[in-house]
């Protein structure tokens, strides 16, 4: 069923662009599939998003964003030999997870980027420090994104928006298998002349399903319970553990 | 075969945990230690965060203390009164343990807390270990007898609440196995060990117990201590991670046959000698870590006040 599903969606986009010919077209975007299910078998997905850009052709540029929390840097230093954490730097809004794909070229609009999230240095957020040694500031900042790119958080380069045919494009995604859960905004933007003059927000649940949800929700809701069953298995571990022994 | 742990959320080979489990268990099959000292470093080396770990881990000690106690109930080497008051001082060990433990978390210097304590007891405790194999290989008495004798009375005889404890015919301040008790909550709330061996040689040297009876009771009262120490993890922190425990666990009733067999084969002296050795690696392997200059000096978390 999913391997159907993006073609379905392909000719009901395109059915769309014929049946809207005559008013003005608006972005329509939608992704294969609205949700990142993680089974206790997963290893990372894949998320395919298509789109249809509206009368206006430009440039495309789609990103991806995790909830956004915050999030400590820490540096360490050698204390008497040992490598420590001595400073510190937190930013506010970092987001958990950020991918992006983007066909823009040529002078890139910087407030534009910035305003609409557009690849790492358009990222907004900010850190919780006064004095003004940018230099410092940039250290700190520099490792955050090092970091998330070493976790798969963040990505190296902006991945492709490939062109299926006029106005109709496509863009893949690799969600890692150490994805953080929550819900994703998905935002697509037309862009011309350093505008954006489209743009259309898609929702992305990424969330345990199944069993592991159900473990999940119990810890959490009925933490006492689940302590005690953990327990409960661990002696019943540690009684079969001697049974199995004395028979030997 | 990739698993997603529904606590840690995060995506782990099975298999290595797999083996870590039956290694563990293989150990204290041979050995009769809790094997937490390896686990729980290892679990964080492959990246389950170290709340998780040490959570996670204080439910493996149930699985073990439990495990050992049976055999020693029926042997008839636990002395219950004791135990009881030892885990009286364990509950609440625990409880500042956890305590400690957030507030590490806080400052950011939970890794180096867990890592220096690691780093001191496994070079101490492998160093000693290898000392008194080495010595009983070359058929020389230890130190045991003279360090029981002298040190014992002066200090600890004049602590009020005097109690009678009739099964190791001792007659000493409750404060002493409580304490040592709340060292043993601590410690497992903060590393994710029952700390058998320090506190068996605690048992022996500073209360007097005969080591079987030592043995066996440390073993009884570590089930409660971790099983409280569980219970903390699992309400205030969420961080007991039940699918990791139970490949733990399926692991450990695997190894701990492997264990029991290999033990029987060979010598004590040498098994000892082993242990020691494997103590020592990694108390070493810890230390080089600390004091390598790390690929990159900066670390990010999310931050969840």
């Amino acid at each position: 069923m999913i391997r159907v599903a993006p073609h379905i969606l392909i000719i009901l986009l395109m059915l769309c662009s014929f049946i809207q010919k005559a008013d003005a077209k608006n972005l329509v975007v939608d992704l294969a599939s609205d949700h990142v299910d993680i089974t206790t078998g997963f290893d990372g997905s894949d998320v395919t998003l298509f789109g249809q850009t509206g009368d206006v052709v430009g440039e495309v540029a789609i990103v991806i964003q995790g909830p956004k929390k915050q999030a400590v840097v820490r540096k360490k230093q050698s204390v008497f030999g040992a490598w420590i954490n001595t400073e510190y730097m937190r930013f506010r809004d970092v987001p958990l997870f950020y991918d992006y794909a983007s066909n823009v070229r040529g002078k890139e609009n910087r407030a534009l980027m910035k305003e609409a999230e557009i690849g790492l240095a358009g990222l907004n957020f900010t850190a919780d420090y006064s004095d003004g040694d940018v230099e410092y500031l940039e250290n700190f900042r520099e490792a955050l994104i090092r970091n998330k790119q070493e976790q798969n958080l963040f990505p190296t380069r902006a991945k492709s928006v490939e062109f299926l045919d006029e106005g109709f494009f496509r863009a893949d995604f690799t969600i890692p298998p150490n994805v953080p859960t929550g819900n994703y905004s998905v935002i697509s933007y037309v862009l011309k002349d350093g505008e954006i003059v489209q743009q259309s927000e898609s929702l992305l649940k990424v969330a345990q399903v199944g069993l592991n949800a159900e473990m999940n929700e119990f810890a959490y809701a009925h933490a006492f319970i689940y302590g005690l069953i953990s327990v409960l298995i661990a002696l019943f571990f540690g009684w079969g553990i001697n049974a199995i022994g004395r028979k030997s | 075969m990739q698993i997603y742990l529904p606590i840690a959320e995060m995506s782990i080979s099975g298999e290595i945990i797999f083996l870590l489990g039956t290694f563990v268990g293989f150990l204290s099959g041979m050995f009769g230690v809790g094997g937490g000292f390896l686990s729980t470093p290892f679990l964080i080396f492959i990246g389950i965060p170290p709340a998780v770990a040490v959570g996670t881990q204080a439910s493996q000690l149930v699985a073990s203390g439990m495990a050992g106690t049976i055999g020693h109930w029926r042997k008839g080497n636990v002395d219950l009164k004791i135990g009881g008051v030892m885990l009286g001082g364990g509950v609440v060990g625990s409880f500042v343990g956890i305590l400690i433990f957030k507030l590490l978390q806080y400052l950011g210097q939970i890794d180096l807390a867990i890592s220096i304590l690691y780093i001191f007891l496994l070079c101490s405790i492998g160093t000693m270990m290898m000392i008194e194999a080495i010595g009983s290989v070359l058929k020389r008495r230890t130190t045991k007898d003279t360090f029981n004798k002298f040190n014992r009375q002066r200090f600890f005889d004049k602590w009020p609440y005097k109690m009678h404890f009739p099964k190791s015919r001792l007659h000493v301040s409750a404060l002493m196995p409580a304490g040592i008790g709340f060292l043993a909550g601590v410690m497992s709330s903060i590393m994710g060990i029952g700390g058998g061996f320090f506190i068996v040689p605690a048992m022996i040297y500073i209360l007097g117990m005969s080591t079987l009876l030592a043995a066996g009771t440390s073993l009884f009262q570590i089930i409660f201590i971790a099983a409280s120490s569980t219970l903390m993890h699992a309400t205030m922190n969420n961080t007991v991670d039940l699918l990791l425990a139970v490949i733990l666990m399926v692991g450990g009733v695997i190894g701990a046959q492997l264990g029991v067999y290999f033990g029987r084969k060979i010598e004590a002296n040498h098994a000892r000698f082993i242990l020691a050795v494997l103590v020592l690696v990694v108390g070493v392997q810890l230390a080089f870590q600390l004091f390598v200059q790390p690929s990159d000096l900066y670390s990010t978390v999310v931050w969840e006040p």
